[in-house]
């Protein structure tokens, strides 16, 4: 029965050394059979021999930290098998045998998606970072009411390019893949998709609320919108750096997210008890036919007036306890 | 408008005493006599923190009654309404002798107060209603920025026309401190009660009848004697605004052209209104507005007055902008504030409901806020604002204020002004 060895690091990356010459020695010096590069091994720290009985064994070459086996420190040798593990330092030396059966190979997929395809070009890259840039420009105009709005476009369209550049290069440095490469492109890709989506929502959002005043279900579904476009975004950065599997990268991306909405939102509705002389209501309108709003008559307007009569009293009402 | 009672924080400016021609110094002589006479009967009054013996505000008052009872404006007193338990009245004698007063009877509509020193024997004013002519030369006595008792001259010029509550227009320099003093003619006979000033010689009394009226009230046998409280303000407010809130907004409500609307305007005589427009060659667009408000407040705290009545209209126009540019601007018109300010002290935040309303088919964008006044039992303030929808190039924005008001009302005028809003 043929032994391979197994050497992880601490690492966790393997490397294999076949057992057909022995003696062998382990340890960090250069002159050793197998050079182990762990600070927590000696220079000359195990020997792999064939002992007395004709079976191979490890044994300790009288090291500081010695071999560990089931996580105790072994005295004298230690027998070799199929499935025996030891530690070394922090390095883990497993033996196994040379005829383990190993899974088949999987077949390899065409790209998931038009998505990904496209994404993974210069040219899309390139035309969703272009795209932004024009929404952004796009949307500052639509809303600008000076004679010349070319000075209030401009500096939109450069903030969203800085900030989209700063966040992308920090996700870059941050995340830089085991391939060493700093995926700028990738990075700025996903920054720009993310923006583009929530101003779309965004102005959809306004269109929603002029049609629907004071609705919860409107306000809650754009914070669900954010919630999930934010955490797609994280998911989409730790994609591009190969990072985690699928599921566990859009996990990071909802935990990241959601608290982040939690930490941002939380002070803004405890502050909600706090005392205001400005009237809160959504100023929004829009451009609609008069024949298409929909609309209430007035004795249900002033009939809605009763639940403002109440927030009234009850905030009245709770000082008149204090 | 500046009241008259001088806070601490008010900067201190000269008083203006006498002129010094020569006609005047035979004027003069007069004046001195007038001072001589009855400056004994003047007294200062002050509201006085009971802890720490601060001085929360000062004015003046003057003796109406043998049994020692006193004349001044309910604002001079008004921190003592509000929080009885923290304040103490008293009045202080040109010897500087300080003794307590209490307040008997107010009516904070017209800004009047009555309080008991209970000093008898005292010179006093015997008020009653005194005919006087327009030009006839006044005297007004108090304590000006708490210089000493002063007197100054001024000429009657009658009862301002268009007022809620009644006021004379007095052409003299008052100033703080003189408030609830009294403005007498060269007999003796009191024809106001000194109540703000706005400066540049134009000052206000209350009508002596206002100050007989509640001392009358104040001395019936069957008076109630409850303690000062806000309670009373609230009461008073009541019934003072069903009677001008009754006919607000009917069908008979003047209304002007507004560009391509009908809005109202001068809802009631006594309303002043006013507009401007903008003209500047470098927007792309045009605004006007036309504002009517109510003069006359009733005074709660030095930043908290009540009962007043605004209406605001703004017209945007354009012929460069586009439809979604035009509508990002009326947007911000719409969203802009122009709410009544107010003291978390007095009044709750706003609550606001907001619909697309159609009302006699205009179809509008309205919001209607409300708050509710803590001490003031079951009044409000009421926030109407609405934008009317379906032009793509002209907007109109129209705001109705009203604070003060029950519920009852603020519904009625509400619906009422709602339906006044229309296109040409």
């Amino acid at each position: 029965m043929a032994l391979i060895l197994e050497v992880r690091d601490g690492r966790g990356i393997p490397a294999w050394h076949r057992l057909e010459t022995l003696p062998l020695t382990l340890g960090r010096a250069l002159s050793n059979d197998i050079i182990v590069d762990d600070p927590y091994t000696d220079a000359h720290h195990a020997r792999i021999q064939l002992d007395e009985s004709g079976e191979i064994a490890i044994e300790d070459a009288g090291s500081v930290n010695g071999l560990r086996s089931d996580g105790a420190r072994a005295n004298g040798k230690i027998i070799v098998r199929p499935g025996v593990e030891v530690r070394m330092g922090r390095t883990i030396l497993r033996f196994r045998d040379v005829n383990e059966v190993v899974p088949p190979a999987l077949v390899e997929s065409p790209p998931a998606s038009l998505y990904s395809r496209r994404l993974e070009t210069t040219f899309g890259r390139g035309a969703i970072v272009v795209l932004m840039l024009a929404a952004v420009a796009l949307v500052t105009w639509l809303g600008n009411t000076e004679r010349s709005s070319s000075s209030s476009v401009l500096a939109a369209v450069l903030a969203a390019a800085g900030v989209s550049f700063v966040w992308a290069a920090i996700w870059a440095v941050a995340a830089r893949g085991a391939d060493r490469r700093f995926h700028l492109a990738g990075h700025m890709t996903m920054i720009s998709l993310a923006i583009l989506v929530v101003l779309g929502y965004s102005v959809l959002n306004e269109w929603l609320t002029f049609f629907f005043p004071d609705s919860t279900v409107v306000s809650v579904a754009y914070v669900g919108v954010v919630l999930v476009v934010l955490a797609a975004l994280i998911a989409g950065h730790l994609s591009v750096v190969n990072a985690l599997t699928r599921k566990r990268r859009w996990r990071a991306g909802f935990i990241t997210s959601g608290t982040l909405l939690v930490l941002i939102l939380a002070p803004g509705m405890l502050q909600d008890d706090e005392f205001s002389d400005v009237p809160p209501f959504e100023g929004r309108l829009k451009p609609v036919p008069a024949s298409l709003v929909p609309t209430s008559t007035v004795d249900e307007f002033l009939g809605a007036i009763g639940e403002a009569k109440e927030e009234a009293d009850r905030e009245k009402l709770g000082s008149d306890s204090n | 408008m500046t009241r008259l009672t001088r806070f601490l924080s008010a900067p201190a400016l000269a008083i203006s005493v006498v002129s010094s021609t020569a006609v005047a110094q035979e004027r003069s002589a007069a004046t001195s006599e007038v001072f001589s006479r009855y400056a004994s009967r003047v007294i200062k009054v002050q509201v006085v923190e009971t802890s720490s013996g601060a001085k929360a505000s000062f004015g003046s008052g003057f003796f109406v009654t043998a049994d020692g009872h006193i004349v001044t404006n309910y604002h001079v007193i008004s921190s003592l309404v509000n929080t009885p338990e923290r304040y103490r009245a008293e009045l202080i004698e040109p010897g500087g002798a300080t003794l307590a007063v209490t307040v008997v009877a107010f009516d904070a509509i017209n800004d009047l107060a009555v309080l008991s020193s209970g000093l008898r024997g005292r010179p006093y004013f015997d008020i009653g209603p005194t005919p006087v002519a327009q030009g006839t030369r006044l005297f007004s006595l108090g304590h000006p920025k708490d210089l000493g008792l002063s007197i100054v001259e001024g000429t009657y010029n009658g009862l301002l026309l268009h007022t809620l509550y009644p006021r004379i227009h007095l052409t003299a320099s008052l100033n703080p401190g003189m408030s609830g003093g009294p403005t007498i003619d060269d007999a003796g006979h009191v024809i106001g009660v000194n109540v703000s000033t706005q400066g540049n010689q134009v000052s206000f009394l209350v009508p002596v009848d206002r100050a007989t009226d509640l001392l009358r009230s104040a001395l019936a046998a069957n008076a109630r004697r409850e303690a000062p409280s806000l309670a009373q303000v609230a009461r008073q407010l009541r019934d003072h605004q069903d009677v001008f809130l009754r006919t607000m907004f009917d069908s008979s409500t003047k209304t002007m052209e507004f560009g391509p609307f009908r809005v109202v305007t001068q809802p009631a005589p006594f309303f002043r209104c006013w507009g401007d427009a903008t003209h500047d060659e470098d927007l792309p667009y045009e605004r006007s507005r036309h504002r009517c408000a109510t003069d006359d407040d009733i005074y709660l705290d030095e930043d908290q007055t009540t009962g007043t009545m605004t209406i605001d209209h703004e017209l945007i126009s354009t012929k460069t902008l586009n439809t979604s540019r035009f509508f990002a601007l009326y947007t911000s018109v719409f969203s802009s504030d122009n709410s009544p300010s107010g003291l978390e002290e007095f009044v709750t935040s706003w609550k606001c409901v907001t619909r697309n309303v159609r009302a006699d088919s205009l179809p509008m964008r309205a919001v209607l806020c409300l708050r509710r006044y803590r001490k003031l039992g079951e009044l409000y303030d009421g926030f109407l604002k609405v934008a009317v929808l379906g032009s793509r190039d002209v907007g109109l924005v129209s705001t109705l204020t009203m604070t003060g008001v029950t519920i009852d009302n603020v519904k009625r005028l509400s619906e009422r002004y709602l339906r006044l809003v229309a296109w040409r």
